[in-house]
């Protein structure tokens, strides 16, 4: 009898931790935000939220998406009006991107990261945006798509594989801001005739004077930094066009002398096309492609750190990549100094991994 | 042979006490991570190994298998004193391991919740564990390390396009008053020392090696884990309270989006594996200071003990802070290298009472 006593207040007791629930939110109070949009204007911030709101159960079709927005001096009252407004929580969990206006960064960059870092749910690899109207853009509306941040996602995801843009997400934002070379990089996404695009990237140095780059000029900084999936590049060859797409990696190290650097990439070749006459698959031939792609490659790559370099943009890592290797170099000199001998050799080797339905063979 | 634990589950249970800060490490600063980190943790590691070794080595001179059997040659005053100074430093590792978890959870992964709710919560459910025994919970960490090791592994394959290796580099010399701080701080810091010689008179064949498996094992984890973070994260990690769950966050495989939820659910169970155990050794503290008391009813008493401590804990900032501050300064260790310094001279040649 005792211990039948015992048990059921131990049991009693112990169900007492299950009032953990009590401050739980349920789905139907949140707002599921799929997208955010920060704009500046006369009242200081512009949140603009998409939020995805689920069908009610029974129901046949999968729930509709809208937006809903609020301004403030910062950006803390703006989600707390939203709430307000709405009497509903935001959850960040299922972000799909952030979108910043142009009037936001970099001048407000402190607040509006500080912003994203401090939500918990936000995850850190939630790409950031660059745009001209990021309130306009997150309200925008694209035939077939329930949720229309899927599509800017995805035309985001294609530009970086294909090298035209970089993959600035909170993550590789942040830490390229708080890197020494305190530059970030991130991709801009515009609405052209009702379809989004990436107009290119806008790269913000230290000094805080932008830099843009089209999609194609990224393209080789996209190989400095570490490489791409599925760059298509034309490339003149033997009177015609040669059609490739490459898959690259590349590695950064020490170049041969002090405070210089050496890129090391592997480009695997997918030939697609070719303009002229037929290809003979000799090895010959294939050494006269690898030899156009590397060559078209190494051109690329270095006009891009050339620009990079002149501009103080440093999104590749170079002054850690110095400090690392060079650490005597590092003490002896000045950042200024450092950065302005900064030299790059670029080691291409490239391999015909597969030859695409377009090129034609002939023995 | 009752609750008789083997080798391996012995180093697995080990491993999984020392990794429990893992998931919530985050570096005090950029002067304080990556290779500073992981310097100062492979040393206070092999140190910890050592002092196994040396305290082993006292033990066996005195002819015994474990630091109870030490404590319990004295009379019952002596013993009773000695058992409540090592129940009182469990009861802080106990509660610290605790707090860090509900904090972690409250700040990380669930705002809003209730710290103390999720406090007791855990407790009480670490009492069970404890109630089930040694043995158990030892059998238990074995597949938990392994999943843990998985975990590890995927994490590592998908971050690894964000890695640029360009972050990591070897501390130098104006980083060496770092390393020494958190290399002190570490070693201090380390209870399975203590938790080794409290159950070694229940693991088959006790030795110092299944202490070093289970901290080597537990060293090299932090390594791969602090690297990654390091090489993945650089910069970023230094704003995130707890980079290495924005690691796994950050995490990209084609198979598995969330692999933070994954890394929750293993770091949960090390939590409880963690504290149950805690809590089983400050229960046996209790019984050989008590004798007549019975397991469960002592069981429950520690975890409801330890549940109360937790609440009010977790109620403020400010009382979870002092605890924190005293217990993972350097305070217990010197308390217990004390105790048992004191015991081995006092009854190192006495024959048993």
């Amino acid at each position: 009898m005792k211990r039948r006593l015992w048990a059921v207040i131990l049991t009693l007791a112990m169900t007492l931790p299950l009032t953990g629930c009590i401050d739980t939110v349920s789905i139907g109070e949140r707002l599921l935000v799929q997208a955010m949009g920060i704009d500046g204007g006369p009242e200081g911030f512009t949140i603009t939220l998409q939020v995805f709101t689920p069908a009610p159960a029974g129901q046949q079709q999968g729930g509709s998406t809208g937006t809903v927005s609020a301004s403030d001096e910062n950006l803390a009252e703006c989600l707390s009006k939203i709430y307000r407004d709405t009497g509903k929580r935001p959850f960040f969990g299922g972000c799909r991107l952030v979108l910043l206006g142009k009037d936001v960064y970099p001048e407000s960059r402190e607040e509006v990261t500080g912003l994203l870092l401090s939500d918990h749910e936000l995850r850190p690899g939630t790409p950031l945006l660059l745009t001209e109207d990021a309130a306009a853009l997150t309200a925008a509306v694209y035939d077939g798509e329930s949720v229309p941040a899927v599509r800017l996602e995805e035309v985001w995801q294609t530009a970086c594989r294909e090298g035209l843009c970089p993959e600035s997400t909170l993550l590789t934002v942040i830490r390229s801001q708080q890197s020494l070379g305190e530059t970030s990089a991130l991709a801009v996404i515009a609405d052209a005739g009702g379809a989004p695009v990436i107009e290119g990237t806008a790269i913000f140095p230290p000094d805080d004077i932008p830099l843009s780059l089209t999609p194609e000029a990224w393209r080789g900084a996209a190989i400095l930094t570490g490489g791409a999936e599925a760059m298509e590049y034309r490339i003149p060859y033997r009177g015609g066009e040669l059609r490739v797409c490459l898959h690259s990696q590349a590695v950064l190290g020490p170049g041969e002398q002090d405070g210089s650097l050496r890129l090391t990439v592997d480009i695997g070749c997918s030939v697609l096309g070719y303009t002229g006459d037929k290809l003979h698959w000799e090895s010959e031939e294939a050494a006269g492609i690898r030899a156009a792609v590397e060559r078209t490659v190494r051109r690329e790559t270095e006009t891009a750190f050339s620009l990079l370099r002149e501009t103080g943009a440093d999104v590749f890592c170079g002054l850690e990549t110095v400090k690392k290797f060079f650490p005597d170099h590092w003490q002896g000199h000045s950042r200024e100094e450092i950065w302005d001998s900064l030299t790059l050799t670029v080691d291409a080797a490239v391999r015909i991994t597969s030859l695409g339905p377009g090129a034609d063979a002939s023995r | 042979m009752k609750n008789h634990i083997g080798a391996l589950p012995a180093a697995a249970l080990l491993f999984c006490c020392r990794i429990f800060y893992l998931l919530t490490y985050s570096p005090a600063d950029s002067q304080s991570g990556g290779a500073v980190s992981m310097l100062a943790f492979l040393l206070a590691g092999t140190v910890s190994i050592g002092l196994c070794a040396l305290g082993w080595g006292l033990l066996r001179r005195c002819g015994v298998n474990s630091l109870p059997e030490l404590f319990q040659r004295g009379n019952r005053l002596t013993a009773a004193v000695f058992e409540g100074i090592t129940a009182a430093v469990l009861f802080g590792a106990a509660l610290s391991t605790v707090m860090n978890a509900a904090g972690f959870l409250t700040a990380a992964v669930y705002p809003g919740a209730g710290a103390q709710v999720i406090a007791a919560a855990i407790v009480l459910t670490a009492a069970y564990g404890a109630y089930s025994g040694a043995e158990a919970l030892s059998r238990l960490a074995l597949p938990v390390a392994l999943v843990f090791l998985a975990g590890l592994l995927l994490a590592g394959w998908g971050v690894l396009d964000l890695a640029e290796a360009a972050y990591f580099s070897v501390p130098e010399q104006a980083e060496l008053p770092a390393v020494g701080r958190l290399f002190w701080q570490a070693l201090v810091h380390n209870t399975e020392v203590l938790l080794f010689f409290l159950l070694s008179g229940k693991i088959r064949s006790a030795r110092p090696s299944i202490y070093a498996r289970g901290a080597a094992a537990a060293m090299l984890f932090y390594q791969l884990t602090i690297f990654l973070v390091t090489v993945t994260l650089g910069p970023f990690a230094y704003v995130r309270s707890y980079p290495i769950y924005s690691m796994l966050a950050a995490a990209r495989l084609s198979v598995l989006d969330r692999l933070d939820a994954v890394g929750l659910v293993v770091w949960l169970m090390v939590t409880f594996l963690r504290c149950a155990v805690y809590l089983y050794a400050i229960t046996g503290c209790l019984r050989r200071i008590c004798p007549k008391a019975g397991r469960g009813r002592s069981v429950c008493l520690v975890g409801l003990v330890a549940a109360v401590g937790a609440w009010y804990l977790c109620g403020s900032l400010d009382r979870g802070l002092a605890l924190w501050e005293l217990w993972s300064g350097a305070a217990p260790f010197w308390l217990m290298a004390g105790t048992v310094l004191t015991a081995a001279l006092l009854y190192g040649r006495r024959k048993p009472v």
